[in-house]
């Protein structure tokens, strides 16, 4: 392979790599990711000697650069971000595309660059460290090839694109050592660079939050129920809990119809001292790991005594993210959303479905400023909804009573799936509860409330994670996307809200994890612990751990190895430095006399990267029987002396030299 | 051949001072680099953004390889002037260089070689370029050059730049030949007009007073079978009524010496030595044997390339200061060549009467 072809694959290689960078954080729509196949046509194209029109180049960036400026002018600030991150694709693609010199080449490569500090923002996933590595590595190799085939461009006029003798396995095994050198160094500066963050900026496109404000039942459950990505990872959380079940807590609906459920404009105005959610059967103290996707919303396992953040949540992990507090839904939230993971403590119970605390206190429930929001019962529910209702609750008095019935009617006579497309879309709670009496979760959670609204319980549906998978190493429990569920609470007139789930799911996801999956939630803690979030704190703490590590090594064999490195280290220089000295001006002088002879004979003549002894083979025609004796003579006492580390003896060499000069004064 | 080799100095100082000739200036790629990364760091810095630091590392850590590494090629690299044959003014021609590489395992990339060559108040530089050294390989290189005059060219100093490895700096390091080196550059290549030519050296030859082939005549003989009818003198022959023939006297010989007139340096008298230096290489290409006499030197007529090696060389150094040497040999024939034309046979032919016309 020539060094053209190299260089073009390691170009192609690297723009697809920073592509990917950007696009794998998952902010830009899936037809961008078409935009990865533009290096390997513009490598396809430039082998053949072509390239794009550039008059197409200079339409896709300008329409790049529109389309960027319009996302910051309808996003504000926050979108600066994603804006320049669509800009620069365009630009990117446009160049690679249209690259037709060497420094249209480097180009790329700065825009490459720019884009993967672009990625800083809009890809906090461990697949940034992965494309990160690889573009490194072959930013590396692609720097290097270029700078080759510029360098004989620059100074003989000519390419070198067809070079083969660069090709070899020396040069991909420099290049890749040079790029673990250029890592290590990148490392090492990561690590240790002090983090004096001053200020937060918060442009992070995640900080829109992606809980759904609105569900709709018509959609598959999955639009919810997302990927299996981490979203939020538990420590402290007691093993009989999880067992038991656990219901990660997120957002409140309390608009509820028969096409889905929303929240309201507005939050509803409590008495949140006497209508507070109700305690669970046990108390704890853990720490939530959450993912920034919820904006300001802050999931928790239950009602909160005590919250504190700890650590991230901002734009600079070096600034924490404070808690605002328990709002009138009895969410915990942030005082901002969130940007980045948040990681923060809680101290209260954990609640679980069916348990109702001891007698607490009497409220009058109808005395609230927006207690209907909870009763309301829309005008287009069919029907039968409330005669379902009105059957399943026939005799009961209390609250707890009707959702006791209610629950089990649903959980006799109604099967769980997520295979629930709906065929009528204008009421897919009555084909679900009259028709197929199969569903999900939202359905389930839905007609539940609705039903419980109908025999005046007030009710709301909460959104949230319920399960997880257990890690046995660390106790940790991990949730992700396929967790996500939907259950109720409803109202009991003096202990509160209380958590309740109609939905009959025995195989409900509650695993441990895999030898597979606890390596990957390593690999994934250690990138957002000690990447992500490594802070100023971190620093010092690893530095005093060093310094408490050293404490245990006795002084003086410590100072007694450090005196010996050094020694060991100035001779060496030392002794590199008197050979290198002894052999060298000598040994130069030797052959070049003998290039010099035998350029002499055989003027014109390409020895190109070859040896001396290469050289002497060549030119061997050329030469008298004397003079190739002599010239066997040279090379023989520079390799001894070069290589073998027998020098011979001066007066020797300098006779040689003389009788190579004169020869060639002969010619 | 002349040697440039880097010789450390004795004292700290002078070693000091030896490190400090290496340059360092950022190409135009490395000039965006920097760029880039005091805007990376100062983003990092303020923003506390963690993959921010990663790729401002990165950047750091190329900035900083990029150094060790051309240090590490430029300290490998050793540089020789080796001895070059004739340059003709005008004319691309490489300047010979050994460049060698000592150590034992790691190659050398892209090492640009500079040769500086001192001319006068002029400093025209000829650079040659090694994509490739194997480790241990020495590498006669070829920088072409294209003599802007004749005359010599010292060669103090060598320089090695690379951009090696990625292209973001250019570091150099400085030889010092010792002794300097010289490369000569002979006058131009003109090409001459050959009528012109061989009216202008027919004019200048002197009669041998002997019986030859040649243009003039020199005798009547009986006619002989064999003799070329073309040669009978009818009007002698009609009155002594026997048949006469013309014999014509032969070129003394095909000796020929220029005379290079001296006077005041002027574009004029480069152009007559430029005309000297094409004439007599025509002419020794013909077959003749030319020798030369001009300021300061003199040549004893000679024949095939070795005289026209020794004759570019003469007029390349000629200083038309120098008053003329005197002549060798009152035998030869000689062509005074002068800033405002050609003195032969005592006829004078301007110079630009020998060169060819453009049309």
């Amino acid at each position: 392979m020539t060094l053209g072809k190299v260089h073009e694959f390691g170009l192609a290689l690297c723009s697809t790599c920073a592509l990917s960078l950007v696009l794998l954080g998952g902010e830009f729509p899936v037809p961008v990711w078409l935009t990865v196949a533009a290096p390997w046509v513009s490598m396809g194209l430039r082998l053949r000697g072509r390239a794009a029109p550039a008059g197409s180049g200079t339409l896709l960036g300008l329409a790049s650069l529109l389309l960027g400026v319009t996302q910051i002018v309808v996003g504000g600030v926050p979108a600066a971000v994603l804006g320049g991150g669509t800009a620069l694709i365009g630009l990117l693609v446009a160049r690679v595309l249209t690259r037709t010199t060497r420094a249209h080449d480097l180009q790329t490569l700065v825009l490459a660059l720019l884009l993967v500090l672009t990625g800083a923002v809009l890809n906090v996933n461990i697949s940034y460290a992965v494309m990160f590595v690889l573009f490194a590595v072959l930013a590396v190799w692609s720097l290097m090839t270029r700078q080759l085939l510029e360098g004989a461009q620059e100074t003989l006029g000519r390419s070198a694109d067809g070079a083969r003798d660069v090709v070899e396995w020396r040069f991909f095994a420099g290049t890749g050592a040079l790029s673990v050198v250029v890592l290590t160094v990148t490392s090492l500066t990561f690590f240790l660079f002090p983090r004096i963050g001053f200020l937060d900026l918060h442009l992070s496109p995640k900080s829109k939050g992606r809980f759904p404000g609105e569900v709709s039942l018509s959609q598959s459950p999955l639009a919810l129920l997302g990927d299996d990505s981490v979203v939020a990872v538990l420590s402290g959380v007691p093993r009989d809990a999880f067992i038991d079940g656990l219901y990660l807590r997120g957002g409140v609906y309390e608009v509820i119809g028969p096409r889905g459920f929303s929240r309201a404009p507005e939050p509803p105005v409590m008495d949140s001292r006497s209508l507070r959610l109700a305690d669970g059967p046990s108390e704890a103290r853990y720490t939530v790991t959450l993912q920034p996707f919820a904006g300001p919303l802050l999931f928790t396992l239950g009602p909160v005594r005590n919250a504190i953040g700890t650590k991230g949540g901002g734009g600079n992990p070096n600034f924490k993210t404070p808690i605002s507090g328990i709002n009138p839904r009895d969410e915990l939230v942030a005082t901002r959303p969130l940007a980045s993971v948040f990681r923060y403590e809680v101290a209260g119970a954990i609640s679980r479905p069916g348990y109702v605390p001891p007698r607490d206190r009497k409220v009058d429930f109808a005395e609230q400023p927006d207690a209907s929001l909870f009763l309301a019962w829309p005008a287009d529910v069919d029907p039968r909804v409330e005669a379902l209702a009105a059957r399943y609750a026939a005799g009961a008095r209390t609250a707890g009573d009707k959702a006791r019935r209610i629950r089990d009617g649903l959980l006799n006579d109604y099967a769980y799936t997520l295979d629930f497309v709906p065929s009528v879309l204008s009421d897919p709670l009555a084909e679900f509860l009259f028709e197929r009496r199969t569903g999900h979760c939202e359905l389930f959670a839905t007609a539940y409330a609705l039903m419980l609204r109908s025999q005046g319980v007030p009710t709301r549906i909460v959104g949230g994670y319920q399960g997880g998978s257990y890690d046995p190493d660390t106790g940790d429990v991990i949730f992700t996307g396929q967790n996500a569920h939907a259950w109720v609470e409803w109202l009991h007139e003096d202990r509160g809200w209380i958590v309740d789930d109609p939905t009959p799911t025995p195989d409900a996801p509650r695993a441990t994890l895999s030898a597979w999956a606890r390596m990957k939630r390593r690999a994934l803690k250690f990138w957002e612990d000690q990447v992500v979030d490594y802070t100023f704190a971190d620093q010092v703490t690893a530095l005093r751990s060093i310094k408490d590590l050293l404490k245990q090594v006795p002084p003086r064999l410590l100072g007694g190895g450090v005196g010996a490195a050094v020694v060991v280290v100035a001779a060496v220089v030392l002794w590199r430095r008197r050979r290198r000295r002894q052999k060298g001006s000598r040994l130069d002088a030797l052959v070049a006399a003998l290039f010099s002879l035998l350029a002499e004979r055989r003027p014109g003549l390409d020895l190109l990267t070859k040896t001396a002894r290469e050289a002497v083979a060549l030119c061997a025609g050329a030469l008298s029987e004397e003079e190739r004796r002599l010239c066997q003579r040279a090379v023989a006492a520079y390799e001894d002396g070069r290589f073998a580390h027998r020098p011979w003896p001066e007066p020797e060499r300098e006779a040689l030299r003389a009788q190579l000069l004169s020869a060639r004064r002969r010619a | 051949m002349s040697e440039a080799v880097a010789t450390p100095p004795a004292s700290l100082a002078a070693r000091i001072k030896e490190r400090l000739p290496r340059t360092l200036r950022p190409t135009r790629a490395g000039r965006w680099l920097l760029g880039l990364t005091m805007g990376a760091g100062f983003a990092a810095i303020n923003t506390g953004n963690n993959l921010l630091f990663m790729g401002w590392g990165l950047m750091l850590a190329s900035i900083l390889i990029s150094g060790l590494l051309s240090e590490a090629t430029l300290r490998a690299v050793r540089l020789s002037l080796m001895r070059t044959p004739l340059l003709r003014q005008g004319r691309s021609e490489n300047v010979q260089v050994l460049v060698d590489n000592p150590a034992a395992r790691f190659a050398a990339y892209a090492v640009q070689v500079e040769v500086m060559l001192q001319h006068g108040p002029t400093a025209p530089t000829a650079a040659g370029y090694v994509l490739r050294l194997a480790p241990g390989a020495s590498l006669p290189l070829g920088c072409p050059f294209v003599p802007p005059a004749r005359g010599v060219y010292r060669v103090e100093r060598l320089f090695a730049r690379t951009q090696f490895p990625f292209g973001f700096f250019e570091k150099s390091r400085r030889f010092d030949a010792r002794p300097a080196g010289e490369v000569v550059a002979a006058p131009a290549e003109i090409d001459l007009d050959e009528a012109a030519v061989r009216r202008m050296v027919r004019r200048g030859e002197v009669p041998s007073g002997q019986q030859g082939p040649g243009d003039e005549f020199f005798a009547l003989k009986l006619y002989r079978d064999g003799d070329d009818i073309g040669k009978v003198h009818w009007r002698r022959s009609a009155r002594l009524g026997r048949w006469l023939v013309r014999e014509t006297e032969a070129d003394r010989s095909d000796d020929v010496v220029l005379v290079i007139a001296p006077g005041p340096p002027s574009e004029e008298a480069e152009q007559c030595l430029q005309v000297a230096a094409s004439l007599a290489e025509m002419l020794l290409q013909g077959g003749r044997a030319v020798g030369m006499r001009g300021p300061g030197f003199s040549l004893p007529v000679a024949t095939g390339a070795r005289g026209s090696q020794r004759m570019l060389m003469a007029l390349a150094r000629c200083d038309l200061t120098q008053p003329l040497h005197a002549a060798d040999s009152e035998q030869s024939r000689e062509l005074w060549l002068c800033a405002d034309g050609v003195r032969a046979g005592g006829d004078r032919v301007r110079a630009s009467d020998l060169i060819r016309s453009v049309q």
